[in-house]
């Protein structure tokens, strides 16, 4: 009995090794393909490079003029990940804590928000009335307001779990409503705003259809639309392709793999009472 | 007691599934022909083209199907939890 538990834990885990490598092989082949040269790297073949050419990383920095777009894609999602928190983190607390008619009236359009998807043309129009278009400052405050409904709903569900009585007791020590928002509330509010924070960071840092739409001019561009232009530029140089695409990940893997607790607990936490 | 979770799941899970646009514009661009066009790249390509009122007109059609879906799916999840 003993010897046949054994043989199944064995084959779970054969299975479970055998799923990691079909997971990690394309990674693997990307990250070892952006070290090769021109040609060996067109074979796309899965093994390690002979020579390692770090220059492929230097050239696809400098062609694909990466630096830029970096700072782009860091201004978009660092900002625009601070504004939405700053808008819904108070949203979300007076929406849960003022249950009266107008609350009821507005929460619903915006946790249909969620769902809805978005018009581009009327979006378009609207921000070249109002003189976002191509701009560093329009992308933020179009993030910032895309990322209202979500951020806002995940918070509310939050806010249901801290209970009255710390608004009362800060109230009646005479804290008004600002302050005790932000020095009572907000610091309990930490988790959930960790997994607002991160999911929008990376939600904006991976989005390609927004900046596709609104951004004409390639200086305002973020990373994922030079990568999309510089594989269409460079589709003969794989080499130098896997090396943007490396770079391109790097970044919002070593955030998640920092937030990923947060994400988790955070999600359950204040999804779920919604 | 799961079913708020599942829910939210389902819920976001099917919106997204109807609003896929990046991974379909990169891989395929709604070829070959139109055979794996869903309705968000086609609002791009005529967007593209200049034909914005059409533009509008699929999205709004996308804006109609996903209501109606996410207010069905949505009470029925209601019901279930009152009958548990």
């Amino acid at each position: 009995m003993k010897k046949s538990r054994f043989w199944g834990t064995a084959a779970t885990q054969v299975l479970m090794v055998v799923l990691c490598v079909i997971i990690s092989v394309p990674f693997l082949v990307v990250l070892f393909n952006s070290l090769k040269a021109k040609g060996p790297a067109s074979l796309m073949e899965l093994s390690l490079p002979s020579v390692l050419q770090w220059d492929n990383y230097a050239v696809a920095i400098e062609r694909g003029r990466l630096l830029t777009s970096f700072f782009n894609s860091m201004v978009y999602a660092v900002l625009g990940t601070l504004g939405t928190v700053l808008v819904t983190a108070p949203a979300a607390f007076v929406l849960s804590r003022r249950a009266g008619k107008t609350t009821a009236f507005f929460y619903p359009f915006i946790a249909l928000g969620i769902m809805l998807p978005t018009n581009f043309v009327a979006l378009i129009a609207v921000m070249q009335f109002l003189h976002l278009m191509n701009s560093q400052f329009g992308m933020v405050v179009l993030f910032v307001a895309s990322n209202i409904a979500f951020s806002t709903f995940i918070i509310f569900g939050f806010v249901g779990s801290i209970p009255r009585a710390m608004d009362e007791s800060a109230a009646i020590d005479g804290a008004k409503p600002v302050r005790l928002f932000f020095t009572v509330i907000l610091p309990l509010l930490q988790p959930v705003i960790a997994t607002v924070a991160l999911l929008t960071f990376i939600g904006i840092w991976n989005d390609f259809m927004t900046p596709l739409y609104v951004l004409n001019s390639s200086a305002a561009w973020p990373l994922t639309l030079s990568i999309y232009s510089f594989f269409g530029r460079f589709s003969q140089d794989w080499h130098l392709v896997f090396a943007d695409v490396v770079l391109t990940v790097f970044p919002v893997f070593v955030v998640f793999l920092a937030g990923q607790k947060a994400i988790v607990s955070g999600m359950v936490s204040g999804a779920v009472k919604g | 007691m799961l079913i708020p979770a599942i829910t939210v799941n389902v819920v976001f899970g099917l919106t997204y599934g109807l609003r896929v646009f990046d991974i379909i514009y990169v891989l395929t661009n709604g070829g070959p022909g139109r055979f794996t066009e869903v309705l968000n790249t086609s609002v791009f390509n005529e967007f593209a083209l200049g034909n914005y009122a059409l533009g509008t007109a699929l999205s709004s059609i996308l804006f109609v199907v996903l209501a109606v879906l996410a207010y069905f799916i949505l009470r029925a999840m209601g019901r279930r939890k009152v009958e548990a």
